[in-house]
């Protein structure tokens, strides 16, 4: 069957060639005429030519070249009027007869312009709010430096130094915020001075701040503390009070959740949190009377053995835990607060350092802290665990796929011997009771 | 004399200098983070003028970048805001270049 259909494809491929057998044309070629008059030239291709017989003539794109009517067959064109001529249809049109709405109009870019000029407006306003904002943080530190010079050994850290040499120079953190570091001071590890100012070179910011939410200059001093009892609290203005305790994860920890009214301590319009009432006893009647002189400027006054800096997005890491103060006042008055409330804060400093809880409030502030620290031991366990399960689950599925992947089927059942063995291990000593000591 | 010694002693104490420690960039982002939302806006509005060709998405890039400018914070790398200011002025270049008409108020 097979030989047959070959040959039977022979016969017709053979057959095949005989279509084409019409231009086999020996019946289509026309005998030459030699005409013996006839010059016929011969080149030889070894001589050079001579590119000097190609230059008469005209040259490509001369208007000889172009074909004139006359030669134009006009069977060759559709849809052209034979009896026009191009010359009539033509009109001479002048400019001031076209109608003004017609005419071609130049581009004016007004919008652009506008734009631009906002621009300009903008950078200016940079230049200048950035020149104000540096000049109130110079004259904050002209005034402030005698005392802290008087009250530290190392007045502005240049990081550059290997050797702490003070500097006398405020760090510039951003076009409105200066900071200062402090250090060398009994009771005091160091104090941050911040002015966190308006952001003037800003113009929005400048717009928004003025007119939509106002805000103010602000002076912050953190000072780290050598040592203190154990206790938290806050003490300022209500809506700062709220804020502090919702953003600040030591004050959310271990302060009561009620926010109280600070009258007692001889500051009204102001509030506070604390972990015990025992915590506000460092407000003797001296303090109360130095802190009513600033209630005005006073913002916030927070005090924790357990500082952990702003609450952070989960995944990142905290600060570590330090012992601090941190003032926070309203710059109306720069001079002012570069002497009042500076000394006011550096004395409370000093008298926080001295003071001592009683007895019981420490022994209730400590248990506080105590189950705060196992809580966070369990917690910090409990992700190791889970850590560790999943590590054991993504080892044993990796196991369980190159057994089922193994092309040798001996191998792949010693392999499966294998995990069987071990997870029936595993099911006894779940189910193996455990040995109890208790008689 | 002697009473006025010790009245005063002076706080200060050379031995007890600690260095400056930094705080966290996540802090600080905390505590700011406009500057980081106006950088994606300007990297977001430059790409939509360059590749959609819209004009005012261009401009709207220059105003975020010139704003992001103001507010950054002097520990970030001033290339990185440097770099978003070029690539808006970039974008309102390009997008003249391919189409010179003025910018028209929608009606």
């Amino acid at each position: 069957m097979k030989l047959a259909s070959f040959l039977f494809f022979l016969f017709a491929f053979a057959y095949a060639q005989d279509d084409f057998a019409a231009f086999n044309g020996d019946e289509d070629d026309v005998p030459a005429t030699v005409d013996e008059e006839a010059v016929i030239e011969e080149i030889d291709d070894d001589e050079p030519v001579d590119f000097n017989e190609f230059s008469e003539g005209v040259d490509v794109g001369h208007e000889m070249m172009d074909r004139t009517d006359e030669e134009l067959d006009p069977d060759e064109f559709e849809n052209i009027p034979t009896n026009s001529k191009p010359s009539d249809d033509l009109k001479v049109i002048n400019v001031n007869e076209v109608p003004k709405n017609a005419r071609p109009v130049k581009p004016v870019y007004t919008i652009e312009y506008g734009l631009s000029a906002i621009i300009v407006i903008y950078i200016v306003n940079y230049v200048y709010g950035r020149l104000t904002n540096g000049t109130i943080a110079t004259d904050w530190f002209g005034t402030a430096q005698p005392f802290l010079e008087s009250q530290f050994a190392l007045v502005g850290d240049d990081r550059m130094q290997k050797e702490p040499v003070s500097s006398l120079q405020m760090t510039r953190d951003a076009d409105h915020v200066f900071s200062i570091w402090c250090s060398g001071r009994m009771n005091v590890d160091g104090l941050l001075a911040t002015l966190r100012l308006n952001k003037r070179q800003d113009a929005m910011s400048a717009i928004y701040s003025t007119y939509i939410q106002p805000t103010s200059d602000r002076m912050i001093l953190k000072f780290t503390m050598e040592k203190i009892e154990p206790l938290c609290f806050v003490v300022g203005k209500s809506s700062t009070v709220k804020e502090v305790f919702e953003n600040y994860p030591d004050v959310g920890t271990f302060c009561a959740d009620k926010i109280r009214s600070a009258d007692k301590l001889g500051l009204s319009n102001m509030s506070y949190v604390a972990e015990t009432v025992d915590s506000l006893s460092v407000f003797d009647k001296k303090m109360c009377n130095l802190f009513a002189s600033a209630k005005d400027s006073l913002i916030s006054l927070h005090v924790s053995d357990s500082f952990v800096g702003p609450r952070v997005p989960d995944g990142e890491e905290s600060e570590p835990i330090s012992k601090v103060c941190i003032f926070v006042f309203d710059m109306k008055d720069v001079q002012q607060n570069a002497t009042q409330f500076l000394k006011l804060a550096v004395y409370f400093v000093d008298q926080l350092a001295k003071f001592s809880l009683g007895k019981e409030a420490y022994e209730k502030h400590k248990k506080r802290r105590a189950k705060q620290a196992e809580a966070q031991d369990r917690i910090r366990h409990q992700e190791r665990q889970e850590e560790l399960a999943r590590k054991k689950e993504e080892t044993r599925r990796e196991e369980y796929k190159k057994m089922f992947e193994e092309q040798d089927p001996e191998k792949q059942k010693k392999l499966e011997y294998d995990l069987n063995k071990r997870d029936l291990k595993r099911q006894q000593r779940k189910q193996k009771p455990r040995m109890s000591f208790r008689t | 004399m002697v009473e006025d010694v010790f009245k005063w002693v002076s706080p200060k104490r050379q031995q007890r200098i600690f260095r400056f420690v930094a705080p966290t960039t996540a802090s600080q982002q905390a505590a700011d983070p406009l500057p980081d939302y106006l950088n994606l806006l300007t990297m977001a509005f430059s790409m939509c003028g360059l590749l959609m060709k819209i004009k005012w998405c261009a401009w709207a890039a220059i105003f975020c970048s010139m704003t992001s400018y103001a507010n950054s914070r002097s520990t970030e790398d001033a290339r990185q805001v440097l770099s978003s200011l070029m690539l808006s002025i970039s974008a309102v270049v390009m997008t003249y270049l391919q189409n010179p008409t003025p910018m028209s108020l929608p009606k």
